[in-house]
């Protein structure tokens, strides 16, 4: 192939292949070239291109090496500590949990069983074969006869947490079932006519209710349900029944010319037959055959309190609805009882409204009464300018301010702001003019003097040496005797100090074993000597309450090996751990937990 | 066995309290009475014991590197060493087992990396490396991956190899520094941390293979140990005595500051239950913290132990092995006063009540003064007299400062802070 001869040489004329512009030095620029463009030639595009090519601004520089890797390392540090945050509340949970047993995943010891072990048996006597082809035709497991492959992947399935909450389900269920069985065998029991009359009557009018609202919510299952009645119906009629072929009608029949009662019975019966053996052309029976099989008596509604029963009559609180001619005789009954007890209640009632208006009346006028002797002795220090109070009682009041309960206050600063006029100690006076001060503060310093004061110990024990029983005394010289006089306490500190009460009821022995500051994780003192007064040990203690309350907070097995926390160990870690990129659950990184305590304890 | 009924009436069983403190009080002193943590000292090595590593298979066997460059396998239960293999020249400066626990990984100062199995060789067979990596600068730590055939190895940086390859597969980086131990988080095991010894601790992204964040403390930290029950919960071992519990997500202040050694702690381990870790210190004592607490609740020494290098809590979290200076490793239990072996149900009953009433009244005066009392070498107990004098010294000072400076113009800082310098992004 020939090679093509590069031109070097610079062309001094335009030509149509290149571009070039007349002088040497001078520099060609886009627009001269744009310009003999016209506006509708076809080169338009391209000078749109062209100029969109002008507007464009330089690109910028690129980020410096320590700025792209500090960029870099910001964006995987957000990720890393995102995805680290995800076992936020696993750990909080293990931070707080009762208790702890390592290591995490406990593998469950499974038996082999034998027949696994011993798997070379093979079935060879015909009984053997027998039982071993009825064992296959059940699918019973050969192999492993105690659980059957369905059981065993439910197992599986089944956590133990779960597996417990369905057995509770079970227990459950048949608890109330067979309280429903009870209930059904006490009430077949129950041999008043009148009783199951009413409540087959109300069975029927729940029926029909129950009917009518089927027909409202949904025609077509009323329609099918009508149908059913009706076949029912029909095989009534050609049954049998309600014939007056019974062994009870044929003796009821005989009865009925002497016994009242047998003649009603049967007129009832046969009335029952014409009705059912009419031929109905109303799409609405008018009862359902008393044949129908019996409601289950599982599907009735739990019974509840009946609407009549109150408290005046204790036996009605919590009974099952009874039929309701009791219903009625219990009305009735409670029509005869009740007004009494309303009445006293009602009475009671005034009463203790009467106390109440008359405990709030004289209060409202001891109130009245306070102020009206303010305002009369404010009146009185307007007249006279002002009138000082002893120096002392004031600083008293200023003390005692803190212990006033809001009411003082609000007077202090109604009354402030009505008299401004008057000067600072004035108000105070007259804010607190009804507490004496001084006389409450001798009071209370007497009063813990007494409480001081070692008290006699009573040793009296009635009935020893004398005659015992209720409402007798021990006599006055035993008595004497046995009223222990304690010494006479030492002078108190506070004997020569009339302004101070010093307490001397620390015991600076007992002191030494008590704790002098609230420990860390308890918040009030009360809380602490709760925890303190608790025992826990056997002798207080049942054997299984003694067990839980010392169950160590960390239980680890001797011989294993506690692997660090994965997140199979957690069974909500687990799932999100699978998806890889992107956890389910995105915990926000809170403020690591304060420590946990402050105390400075040393192990020195 | 017969069982008579029980009356519970209150009133019949009067004092519960009293009688309880009392309780309490005795398990106390019998629990210092029994507290005799020292089970024994495996010796053999010849030179200062400078690592540790436990088997993560088999609790009876644990590694150790000495400072001649000889690395031995105990035989804990026998007490005995069972092999010992001259594996580096000079100090065997960090060892890690793979996590099957077939082989494991040593670092030293001859600038190599090797592998050695688990197994003794056979009768007639050479003590020998499977694989031995020549590397151009001194390793001072490896770790191994907890769950693939990865392991990360530190000096002048972070490197991490595949075991089948003998360069790196990625170096980390961050400044110029010798980095003194390298550690992989057990739960997201793609994090790593490092130390270095100019003052930081850096942590690394495995799957970006970039560095995270740096933090950089007053001085320089020894080693860090990761917690394995809380992922993001490290401790430092650091050189003005103090280790530091950092949550990784909160670089700028740590969780908590431990403080009780004398010395610089060297070394720290965590106990597999993640709620209490055991440290290594220069003066001549291994302490045990909880990890919430501020001060250790244990201290062990002897006469005879030097400064500790290194530790490690048992994967069973019953028993504590150091290797110190003068070439033995000691084997102590976690809990000084534990009675070793099966119990009795009755004696388990009466042990945990005992726990349970020493917890009670643990802040009575009385008791806790019983409780926290441990006999110290003359010198550590010096030393901490000592220290609290120039604590206390420092703390009036600070005080005049403040109360003789413009009121704000000297901040109060945590003690949780004072020990931070800087965070670097």
């Amino acid at each position: 192939r020939r090679k093509l001869a590069e031109r070097t040489e610079a062309s001094t004329q335009v030509s149509e292949f290149n571009v070039s512009c007349k002088g040497a030095g001078e520099k060609l620029v886009l627009s001269e070239l744009l310009q003999p463009i016209r506006p509708k030639s076809a080169l338009s595009t391209v000078k749109k291109e062209l100029t969109k090519v002008k507007q464009k601004k330089a690109v910028e520089l690129p980020l410096s090496k320590e700025e792209a890797e500090r960029v870099v390392r910001e964006a995987a540090y957000v990720r890393t500590s995102k995805d680290v945050g995800r076992w936020q509340q696993v750990v909080l949970q293990n931070r707080r949990a009762e208790q702890l047993v390592f290591p995490l995943k406990q593998e469950i010891a499974t038996v082999v069983p034998l027949e696994q072990v011993v798997s070379a048996w093979k079935a060879r006597t015909p009984l053997e074969q027998e039982i071993f082809g009825l064992l296959h035709k059940t699918k019973q497991p050969i192999t492993d006869p105690l659980l059957t492959p369905e059981e065993t992947a439910s197992l599986q399935a089944m956590s133990l947490e779960e597996a417990r909450q369905r057995r509770a389900e079970l227990q459950k269920a048949r608890v109330v079932q067979s309280y429903y069985e009870a209930k059904a065998r006490r009430e077949k029991k129950i041999k008043s006519k009148k009783y199951h009359r009413v409540l087959k009557k109300s069975k029927r009018r729940k029926a029909l209710k129950e009917f009518e609202l089927l027909h409202k919510s949904d025609p077509e299952a009323a329609l099918a349900k009508l149908e059913e009645l009706e076949q029912l119906r029909m095989q009534e009629r050609m049954s049998l029944k309600h014939q007056n072929k019974g062994k009870w009608a044929r003796s009821r029949a005989i009865m009925a010319k002497y016994d009242l009662e047998a003649r009603k019975a049967m007129q009832e019966q046969l009335a029952r037959n014409k009705e059912l053996t009419q031929k109905v052309r109303v799409e609405l029976p008018e009862e359902e055959p008393s044949d129908v099989p019996e409601e289950d008596l599982t599907s009735e509604t739990v019974p509840t309190i009946p609407v009549g029963a109150s408290g005046a009559n204790p036996w009605m609180l919590g009974k099952p609805s009874g039929p309701a001619e009791e219903l009625k005789v219990q009305e009735g009954l409670e029509n005869v009882a009740v007004p009494d007890a309303v009445e006293s209640k009602e009475e009671m009632e005034k009463d203790d409204d009467e106390e109440d208006m008359s405990e709030e009346e004289a209060l409202l006028q001891d109130f009245m009464q306070k102020r009206q002797v303010r305002q009369q002795q404010a009146r009185s220090l307007e007249e006279q300018g002002g009138e000082l109070i002893a120096q002392e009682s004031v600083c008293m009041v200023c003390c005692r301010v803190g212990q006033r309960q809001g009411g003082s206050w609000e007077l202090f600063s109604a009354q402030f702001h009505i008299e401004g006029g008057i000067d600072q100690r004035g108000v105070i006076t007259e804010a607190f003019a009804g507490d004496d001060v001084v006389a409450d503060f001798t009071r209370e310093k007497r009063k813990a003097e007494e409480a001081a004061k070692p008290q006699p110990v009573n040793l009296v024990l009635p009935g020893w040496g004398e005659w015992g029983g209720t409402g007798l005394k021990p006599s006055a010289r035993k008595i004497k005797r046995f009223l222990l006089k304690p010494p006479p306490a030492p002078p108190r500190k506070d004997q020569h100090l009339p302004h101070v009460i010093m307490s001397e009821r620390r015991n600076i022995h007992a002191a030494a074993h008590q704790v002098s500051e609230l420990p860390f994780p308890f918040e009030r003192h009360q809380q602490f000597e709760q925890s303190i007064r608790t025992p826990v040990g056997a002798t207080w203690n049942t054997q299984r309450a003694f067990q839980k309350l010392t169950t160590p907070r960390i239980i680890t097995r001797s011989g294993h090996i506690i692997k660090p926390l994965s997140a199979e160990d957690v069974p909500d870690m687990a799932t999100t751990a699978g998806t890889g990129a992107k956890p389910a659950l995105e915990i926000v990184p809170q403020r690591p937990e304060p420590p946990l305590c402050r105390r400075r304890r040393r192990a020195r | 066995e017969l069982m008579i009924p029980r009356n519970y009436d209150p009133a019949l069983h009067p004092f519960e309290v009293p009688r309880e403190y009392t309780r309490a009080l005795n398990a106390t002193k019998l629990e210092r009475v029994f507290a005799k943590p020292f089970l024994s000292s495996l010796d053999g090595h010849r030179d200062g014991v400078n690592c540790m590593a436990k088997h993560p298979k088999s609790l009876s066997t644990v590694l150790s590197g000495a400072c001649d460059g000889e690395v031995k396998i105990w035989n804990l239960t026998k007490r005995q060493c069972v092999r010992t293999i001259q594996a580096h020249e000079g100090f065997v400066r960090g060892m890690c087992a793979r996590f099957c626990g077939t082989s494991f990984f040593t670092v030293g100062d001859d600038k190599t990396v090797k592998q050695w199995k688990m197994e003794s060789p056979e009768y007639g067979e050479e003590e020998e490396p499977i694989h031995t990596i020549l590397g151009k600068t001194v390793y001072t730590g490896i770790d191994h991956h907890w769950k693939e055939a990865v392991f990360a190895t530190c000096g002048h940086q972070v490197d991490i190899w595949d075991e089948q390859r003998t360069s790196p597969m990625c170096s980390l980086t961050w400044g110029f520094d010798s980095i003194s131990s390298v550690k992989f988080n057990p739960i997201e095991t793609y994090l790593l941390g490092s130390c270095a010894s100019d003052r930081n601790i850096v942590l690394y992204d495995m799957r970006k293979s970039t560095p995270l964040k740096k933090v950089i403390l007053n001085m320089r930290t020894n080693t860090l140990c990761w917690n394995p029950m809380e992922a993001f919960v490290f401790t430092a071992a650091n050189e003005d005595y103090n280790l530091y519990s950092f949550d990784m997500r909160f670089l700028e202040s740590p969780m908590m500051v431990h403080m009780d050694h004398v010395s610089a702690v060297l070394d720290v381990d965590y106990s597999p239950t993640g709620k209490e870790f055991v440290s290594a210190s220069f003066d001549k004592s291994i302490r045990i913290f909880p990890v919430d607490k501020g001060h250790s609740r244990e201290v062990y020494h002897t006469k005879r132990m030097q400064h500790v290098i290194t530790v490690k809590w048992t994967s069973d979290n019953k028993y504590i092995l150091c290797g110190s200076d003068e070439m033995n490793i000691r084997l102590w239990k976690a809990n000084a006063s534990e009675k070793l072996g099966v119990l009795a149900p009755r004696e388990k009953a009466a042990m945990n009540y005992n726990q349970k009433l020493k917890e009670k009244f643990q802040y009575h005066p009385k008791i806790r003064r019983i409780a926290q009392h441990r006999h110290l070498p003359k010198s550590i107990f010096c030393q901490i007299k000592e220290q609290r004098i120039m604590r206390e010294a420092r703390r009036r000072k600070e005080l005049n400062r403040r109360k003789h400076s413009k009121p704000g113009s000297m901040p109060f800082v945590s003690e949780r802070k004072k020990h931070i310098v800087a965070v670097v992004k």
